[in-house]
């Protein structure tokens, strides 16, 4: 993104550094509409003038065409104006939503500990579109209402001062008082926005806590506390119609009266015959095109103030950086050995991983067991640089990863996480996710986590929408496909954090009975509660708390009672219970 | 404010039913108000009527009073006009003021009724339905309704009158000169039509995109990991650019369209306009026309045309409320929990008994099978066994949040189904895994908003659990809001604060759900203390995480794959060596080395 301001509405002036044409384009065409829309009364002032002192048909016929011509030109211009401002706002916030978007997706968990989906949502949606309404059409009605009344003050100067003066005074009027009440309303409106979020936490706090309400019995109470806060909802919403229907009859007033002060001294001057019929008519055009401009110049500073606080929520999206440096060295093309040193992660002061050290050699099959919460995703992750170790280093090939091209190196992975990610896309473009393979590749991979069978029952097969409008699948279901995307490219490491625990025991020792046979080179890293999972790897660390507690051969780790064992007996335990049938 | 679960939009925006009948159902809610809506209604006629009276006193002053030099008249006529605006805005004052009113309290009837009727849905309609979906049934579709009595219908009124009202005095100012404005109509209201059909479609494609979008922003930032490793950074702002590229060219339609529409609008007062002057001007000159009723015609014709797209707006904003409609109804034609024919005050003297008792929350997915248990009154049980097992559901029979396909519940030899569910629920307190905490004070939510229970009972019932210090410590005390003191609680203090609120009730039966979490020693010792509190003297069924926990009851009966397995003390059942004695190593033996250490 563009350097330059820093303060408020950066956004905004980023937006326009990069459209300064159009800008122009903008500016130009207001400028001309609000000079023919201000030429617009005073041909028909000449026609009337004309009629009153009784011209030629054919004089009065060449008029009305010229208005008419005008009038169209207006109507061109009260069309063009309004879209191409409209088409702005739109690109606008398509540019910003890309934009901000599409840095985000570099960021990492740092920023997603910060900002909840539903909140970044949030404010790429409704904050803006409120700043892109302001982006261009506040500003540039702002721009068309100051003209438009500069013209016309010229215009009508022109033509009469005092009547001038009439015309002006009310406007001016509407105008501050714009100012003053504007920002009331909205404070109404803020304080309109807190009841419906009360509203909603009671209403979300009953239903997520319905066993509770029902346990004890207390839905009157709460419909008697609801119906609390709804009368004093309905109390604020009546009084902020009152205040604004106040404030609507007060502008209508001010509008009427600054018609009939025209009508008035207007009628004065024409019987003094100080002014013609045909002038009269025309200040009367001018004083209603006038009067709609009072809230666009106004409103500038109204929206302009809710707008700084949309850009701010938008920017401190992006206020800080949170990805993670993309290192520029090229990879040798020899197998990897993976090694950490040291590594240390704390997350929030709470040391996560602690002092790890181990080798991945290529080709093998590395175990990594340990209790729920003793780091072993984080480990992952940190292999898979998602996050930056605080002390320590991963290296591949004795190159810290860190020099490494990012790009390049995560190619090596195939990853599946702990919770199967999916998106609403077909389930081809879930496995793909990207990438190219021909049919045959894709069930052969289907038919690798079992899931070809499935597939053929789904109306669509691999096109079968997923998601959101698409079809829900199980939780094994999900797995699977997460595991064949893992898989599609035959990676040099694959990495399946727990991904399979989602499977019956059965399924999944078939699962890396065949994963094994079919990518025999390999390197894995494979993390699992399920013993029998484990005791199928070449090597295995046991984390506990952070630190690796024992490493060896599945064998040799089950000769020590340490925890490996412990856990291998509560695994028995484990599989015993499942067994026994009360 | 944002509740967590992202939610897509409704799909169905054309209501299934007839408006008629909605209106039919609703008008109870508005009816109350009567007098205010047929006063508001008659403010508006007098407003469109008098509004209409602007461009009449124009041509008045312009042919009487000015073609005479009329001084005098002319200041009549400015009073004229002043009167007639200062009663269009004393009705418009008022109509607005009243309307709003009328809808605000119809929509806040609205929106209590469904409170009150959702909460006396049975526990299987939350299942199905998640809490958001819930808010949005009691918010948005009610809002959308007042829109429809506030708004929609005075536009729809006021659009009628002025367009009525206009022809008729155009009519009768010049009825040859309104019948070349009036040919305009036609092809106009055509157009309208036509545009209302092509844009609906646009609109709805205009919002799935942004519901995608949306979509797509909650499970990018879901999925960031895997995006990352994958290297599919690029390929999601390419997806992300290629949806807004999709909803602006959807926007575009739609201002095309939008555009193409007020050029008409612009084009007709233009022809219009032109029209009147090449005409009327004409007749003008040869003095059958009035100066005065050019000017009036002129002014009515730059009227005409907004109320016409009014009303074509409306259509839109119309059907979409009368599908909130219909799902706001179909919520109040859900059927309530069955209630029991057994009311008035409980005792528990005896048992409760379940007696060959088979569950499924749906279908034959029986997740209780064949259960036979005898709980006495003054007993303290423990249930045990895996996640999953049947113990939630176990007690969700108890406390009537379901009934069993087979066999019987029964209390004190009643059969359960036959007890109404709030007498039966009066007897015991909850207490659930995850505590809750409503939005209000400490004490509202000690007392759940009963205000039959005086402070001081509360008051009692926390100095017992221990927690009375703790509150006391806030600078409101029980006032304290629970958004502010909950951030001040630890774990064990809000799991205090859950019994307590069980003890305010002195309930006779005690349902407890164990919090699995791991606390401190401290902790757990407060919460051990607290419990033991609450236990005294009751009958308690207990779903039991807690070592500690497992030693103050009299019996353990393990719940196991749906089925009773196991009953007895713990001794009896360790000794028997079976599933209790292997679920007690894996889930309790760590804890010992936990606590000990």
């Amino acid at each position: 993104m563009a350097k330059g301001r820093t303060g408020g509405l950066k956004l905004v002036y980023d937006f326009w550094r990069r459209h300064i044409p159009l800008a122009v384009l903008l500016v130009v065409l207001t400028a001309f509409a609000s000079a023919v829309a201000v030429a617009f009364p005073y041909l028909l002032r000449l026609i009337i003038d004309g009629i009153k002192s009784e011209i030629t048909g054919r004089k009065l016929l060449s008029y009305v065409l010229i208005l008419s011509g005008f009038g169209l030109a207006r109507a061109v211009a009260d069309v063009l104006l309004p879209f191409i401002r409209g088409r702005t706002n739109e690109r606008f916030q398509w540019e910003v939503r890309s934009g901000v978007f599409s840095r985000l997706l570099y960021f990492d968990y740092r920023f997603t500990n910060r900002f909840p989906s539903g909140d970044a949502m949030e404010r790429l949606d409704h904050d803006l579109q409120e700043l892109s309404w302001f982006a261009c059409s506040g500003i540039f009605r702002f721009v068309a209402g100051a003209l438009l009344a500069l013209f016309t003050l010229v215009m009508l100067l022109r033509m009469n001062w005092l009547l001038t003066l009439v015309t002006v005074v009310p406007v001016s009027l509407g105008v501050f008082g714009w100012l003053r009440l504007g920002p009331k309303i909205y404070g109404l409106f803020m304080r309109w926005r807190e009841q419906i979020a009360e509203i909603n936490n009671q209403l979300q706090s009953a239903f997520a806590g319905i066993r509770l309400v029902k346990a004890f019995v207390t839905a009157d109470g709460m419909s008697r506390r609801f119906t609390e806060t709804l009368n004093r909802r309905v109390g604020l919403a009546v009084r902020e119609t009152r205040f604004e229907a106040r404030l609507q009859v007060l502008y209508m007033a001010i509008a009427e009266l600054a018609l009939l002060l025209v009508l008035w001294v207007g009628g004065g001057l024409v019987i003094a015959r100080r002014l013609t019929l045909g002038e009269f008519v025309a200040f009367n055009v001018y004083q209603l095109m006038l009067l709609p401009t009072m809230f666009d110049i106004g409103n500038l500073f109204v929206t302009g103030r809710r707008a700084r606080g949309a850009e701010e929520r938008i920017r401190e999206l992006v206020s800080e950086d949170f990805s993670i440096r993309r290192g520029a060295a090229e990879l040798n093309p020899v197998p990897g050995e993976i090694r950490l040193e040291r590594v240390t992660f704390s997350y929030e002061q709470v040391p996560v991983v602690r002092n790890v050290s181990m080798v991945i050699p290529p080709g093998r099959k590395i175990g990594i067991a340990g209790t729920v919460g003793s780091g072993k995703s984080t480990l992952l992750r940190l292999i898979l640089r998602l996050m930056e170790p605080d002390a320590g280093m991963v290296k591949l090939n004795s190159t810290d990863i860190r020099e490494l091209n990012l790009t390049a190196y995560r190619q090596l992975f195939g990853y599946a996480p702990q919770e199967p990610v999916l998106f609403s896309d077909t389930l081809r473009n879930n496995i793909l996710f990207g990438r190219q393979a021909d049919e045959a590749r894709l069930w052969e991979l289907l038919q690798l986590v079992q899931l070809d069978g499935d597939v053929r029952e789904f109306a669509q097969g691999l096109d079968e929408p997923l998601g959101e409008r698409g079809t829900g699948l199980s939780g094994g279901q999900k797995a699977r496909v997460a595991l064949a995307r893992a898989l599609l490219t035959q990676p040099e490491i694959v990495i399946l954090d727990d991904a399979t625990s989602g499977l019956d025991a059965d399924t999944e020792q078939e699962f890396f009975a065949r994963l094994f046979t079919a990518l025999p080179d390999r390197t894995f890293i494979i993390v699992s509660h399920r013993l029998k999972v484990l005791s199928a790897c070449d090597y295995i660390y046991v984390l506990d708390r952070g630190e690796i507690s024992e490493q060896g051969t599945p064998a040799e780790l089950l000769s020590r009672s340490g925890l490996y064992y412990r856990l291998y007996e509560r695994q028995l335990l484990r599989e015993e219970l499942e067994k026994l049938d009360s | 404010m944002f509740h967590g679960e992202f939610m897509p939009p409704e799909e169905e925006e054309r209501a299934q039913g007839r408006a008629i009948d909605y209106l039919r159902r609703l008008w109870p809610f508005f009816s109350p108000y009567l007098g205010r809506i047929v006063a508001a209604g008659l403010l508006l006629l007098v407003s469109s009527g008098l509004s209409l009276l602007g461009p009449v006193l124009l041509k008045r002053a312009i042919d009487v009073n000015l073609a005479r030099g009329d001084l005098r008249g002319l200041a009549v006529t400015s009073l004229l006009y002043l009167a007639v605006q200062a009663g269009i805005f004393a009705a418009t004052y008022f109509q607005l003021v009243w309307l709003a009113q009328v809808g605000e309290r119809g929509a806040a009837n609205l929106k209590r009724r469904l409170f009150e009727h959702i909460l006396k849905l049975p526990m299987s309609f939350f299942d199905q339905n998640p809490s958001g979906r819930l808010i949005s049934r009691v918010e948005s579709d009610t809002e959308a309704l007042k829109m429809l009595f506030t708004r929609t219908s005075v536009v729809l009124l006021q659009s009628g009158l002025m367009l009525v009202g206009m022809s008729v005095i155009m009519g009768i100012t010049s009825w040859r000169l309104y019948l070349l404005v009036a040919m305009l109509l036609p092809p106009f209201v055509l157009a309208f039509y036509l545009f209302q059909k092509k844009v609906r479609p646009v609109y709805l494609e205009v919002r799935r995109r942004v519901a995608d979008i949306n979509n797509l922003v909650v499970e990018a930032l879901r999925g960031l990991p895997v995006i990352q490793v994958f290297n599919q950074e690029g390929n999601f702002a390419a997806r992300m650019d290629r949806l807004n590229r999709q909803k602006f060219t959807g926007e575009l339609k739609a201002s095309y369209l939008w555009y193409a529409v007020w050029f008409l609008v612009d084009f007709g007062e233009l022809l219009g306009i032109g029209l009147v002057l090449a005409v009327g001007g004409s007749w003008a000159l040869k003095g059958a026309l009035t100066v005065g009723t050019l000017v009036l015609f002129i002014s009515y014709i730059s009227q005409l045309f907004a109320p016409l797209r009014a009303i074509s707006d409306q259509i839109n904003i119309m059907q979409r409320a009368f599908a909130s409609a219909e799902r706001a109804l179909k919520i109040l034609d859900q059927q309530p929990e069955p209630a029991g024919r057994i009311t008035g005050p409980l005792g528990f003297n005896r048992a409760i008994e379940f007696e060959r008792v088979w569950f499924a929350y749906e279908g034959e997915e029986y997740v209780l099978r064949d259960i036979n248990l005898r709980i006495g009154r003054g007993e303290k049980v423990a249930l045990v066994g895996e996640t999953g097992g049947g113990k939630s559901s176990l007690i969700g029979l108890i406390l009537k949040f379901y009934r069993p396909q087979q066999g019987k519940i029964l209390f004190d030899g009643i059969d359960l189904q036959e007890i109404d569910n709030d007498s039966l629920r009066r007897l015991t307190g909850f207490v659930p895994q995850e505590v809750v905490l409503f939005p209000g004070t400490v004490l509202d939510n000690l007392r759940l908003f009963d205000q039959a229970v005086a402070p001081e009972q509360v008051i009692r019932a926390a100095e017992r659990v221990r927690i009375d210090e703790s509150i006391r410590r806030f600078a409101q005390g029980y006032d304290t809001p629970v958004t502010e003191a909950g951030a001040n609680l630890s774990l064990g203090e809000r799991q205090l604060l859950a019994f307590a609120r069980a003890l305010v009730r002195d309930p006779q039966i005690l349902i407890l759900d164990e919090a699995t979490s791991a606390v401190d020693p401290h902790t757990e010792q407060l919460i051990q203390e607290g419990l033991r509190e609450l236990l005294a003297g009751r009958t308690a069924i207990i779903i039991a995480h807690r070592l500690a926990t497992i030693q103050l009851v009299d019996r353990i009966v393990v719940v196991h794959k749906g089925r009773i397995a196991e009953q007895g003390t713990h001794e009896e059942l360790l000794r028997k060596d079976g599933i209790y004695a292997r679920f007690f190593r894996l889930q309790f033996v760590e804890q010992e080395a936990r606590t000990d250490g």
